[in-house]
């Protein structure tokens, strides 16, 4: 499986000297890094491109079993990884082995904070184990046929036969005699409300007929506790299903739900992360420039009202100064009833009057003008918002910039789209596939970070966001998802003037 | 938790009314304070007018804030 070709790699920085320590493989067509950490064998399998932020899956136990999630989410840019702690049933022991192996696989390989742990079978132990441990280290848990209680499996206390030998073995791994595990109350069912208040999603994937490891005694109670604690549980029951084969033919709906929740983490840590820089420089004045997004106000003012539930003690003021129609490029099509405002008509008086300490900037849906690509366009976006930049941090101000939302062309009323070719196109008449242009102004936005205080990646969030809301599957009585009433949080995200 | 707190419902917080009354009587007034070149001109105070108007939109925000955990 793993073709051991010991290379060392020339690099001098730190990064270059683990590497020459560790064998570098291909492994089903990608690199492959085998090493260890405190004596114990660890893995990392490295995608052909890292997707943003380095996302991770952790596999807790079984690498390479059963692996289409795995699969899907490497060809998507996140990287595997895996730590032998075999035949320690989830122990504290076995915990505090697998954290050094995170925090040296974070700082090695620049992965992100928070992977998504997946725990198959026994390996729900450690995935959830840790999560209780760790939380602040966790973005999501996939449980697939978990092992959730150890009174069931391996004590055969249920509805399964009893397991001897891994239950010596597990009684030895936590140091129990059978007396005094009667007592034991430290299982991962018996800590679901706790894992609840964390505020980790959870996907789980069980069989209905798994006799080793009984959904009615595992994965079942869990999920009902966990929801009825406020968790947010998806549950995928395959009818009929044994305890194998673990996973879905079909990985889509978990590897969705994964990305899911770590895009939306990102961008929530990317906020408060800014928010901590502004409250240790005691900034007040922050003021948004941008179009009709941001000239809407509705993502405005959740912030405001979430900064003033949350942040009380922290005095700031949001200025919004944000313009319907306007643009950084200058540019306006031929049949806008005026021509577009532009931001650098207006912008030295906005910043002597509004005073930033931090600027936050949203322009890009309207600076295509609503045709298709063209390199002279894309120019003029990128040279007015560099312009933009340097106007406003030549004020002292920190600049955040934020990447322009999707256009999402199915959801406009009263727009007729036009395929390519045509002579003339405009927000009344937008190209079909404005998505595409401005999927990449976004990229470009999210290549800023040298020249600006930070980026606000909102295009991916919401594209996952306004999937889920389109998604008519088949929904199972613990599934539990967000709210289905409409809202919009950035305004005309789904594309306007 | 930004995100969670805005899909669990912000517009549902009880202080999301008066936040966002405030926020359109603030934005309107600085708008056309500051100037613009859209056609379409917002109803707008003059900035000083509108932020004394504000000051009892945000004096109900801090007592709504008082009055829930």
């Amino acid at each position: 499986m793993v073709c051991e070709m010991g290379l060392a790699l020339e690099s001098t920085n730190d990064k270059g000297r683990f590497y020459m320590s560790a064998v570098k493989g291909i492994w089903k067509g990608y690199e492959r890094y085998d090493f260890t950490v405190n004596g114990r064998e660890a893995l990392v399998v490295s995608p052909k491109e890292a997707a943003p932020g380095n996302p991770w899956v952790w596999r807790a136990e079984f690498f390479d079993a059963f692996s289409q999630v795995d699969m899907a989410l490497l060809e998507q840019g996140w990287h595997l990884a895996y730590c032998n702690v075999s035949d320690m049933y989830g122990s504290p022991e076995a915990i505090e082995l697998m954290h050094p192996f995170h925090l040296h696989v974070c700082s090695t390989f620049g992965l992100a904070e928070k992977p998504s742990i997946f725990g198959f079978s026994r390996g729900g132990l450690y995935a959830v184990n840790y999560a209780l441990k760790y939380p602040e280290s966790v973005s999501s848990l996939y449980l697939d046929a978990p092992v959730l209680d150890l009174r069931s499996w391996p004590g055969g206390n249920g509805k399964a036969d009893q397991y001897k030998k891994e239950w010596e073995e597990c009684l030895q791994t936590y140091r129990l005699t059978e007396e005094q595990f009667a007592q034991f109350r430290e299982s991962p069912l018996d800590r679901v409300a706790e894992l609840a208040a964390l505020q980790i999603p959870v996907i789980l994937v069980v069989g209905d007929a798994d006799e080793d490891v009984p959904f009615l005694d595992n994965g079942h109670p869990f999920a009902e506790r966990f929801a009825a604690n406020g968790g947010e549980i998806e549950v995928i029951v395959k009818p009929g299903v044994a305890h194998h084969p673990h996973s879905l033919d079909d990985p889509t709906p978990v590897a969705e739900f994964i990305q899911r929740v770590f895009y939306s983490e990102s961008e929530t840590e990317s906020i408060g992360a800014e928010w901590d820089i502004m409250s240790a420089n005691a900034a007040k004045r922050i003021v948004f420039l941008g179009d009709s997004i941001t000239d809407d106000g509705t993502y405005i003012s959740y912030l405001d009202a979430f900064f003033r539930q949350h942040f009380a003690e922290q005095p700031y003021t949001f200025i919004n100064l944000g313009v319907s129609s306007e643009t950084a490029s200058g540019l306006s099509e031929p049949d806008h009833p005026f021509p577009r405002p532009c931001i650098h008509e207006r912008l030295e008086r906005a910043l002597s009057e509004s005073r930033p300490d931090w600027t936050v900037i949203c322009y890009g849906m309207n600076d295509g003008i609503y045709y298709p690509f063209s390199e002279e366009r894309f120019a003029a976006y990128r040279d007015g918002m560099d312009r933009l930049i340097e106007a406003v941090r030549a004020t002292g101000s920190k600049v955040i910039v934020m990447t322009p939302p999707p256009f999402d062309a199915p959801s406009l009323s009263g727009a007729t789209l036009l395929p390519e070719g045509e002579e003339k196109y405009s927000y009344l008449t937008p190209f079909t596939r404005y998505d595409d242009v401005l999927e990449r102004y976004a990229e470009w936005v999210l290549g800023l970070e040298a020249a600006v205080d930070a980026v606000i990646a909102i295009r991916e969030p919401l594209l996952h966001y306004i999937a889920e809301r389109k998604k008519l599957q088949f929904r199972l009585p613990l599934r539990r998802r967000h709210s289905s009433r409409c809202r919009r949080p950035l305004g005309h995200c789904t594309g306007a003037p | 938790m930004f995100q969670q707190k805005v899909e669990q419902g912000a517009d549902a917080w009880p202080i999301y009314p008066l936040v966002y009354e405030r926020h359109r009587l603030l934005s309107a007034a600085w708008k056309e304070h500051v100037g613009h070149t859209n056609e379409n001109k917002a109803e707008a105070l003059p900035l000083d007018v509108a932020i004394q108007q504000s000051e009892l939109l945000e004096r109900q925000i801090q007592e709504l804030l008082q009055s829930y955990p």
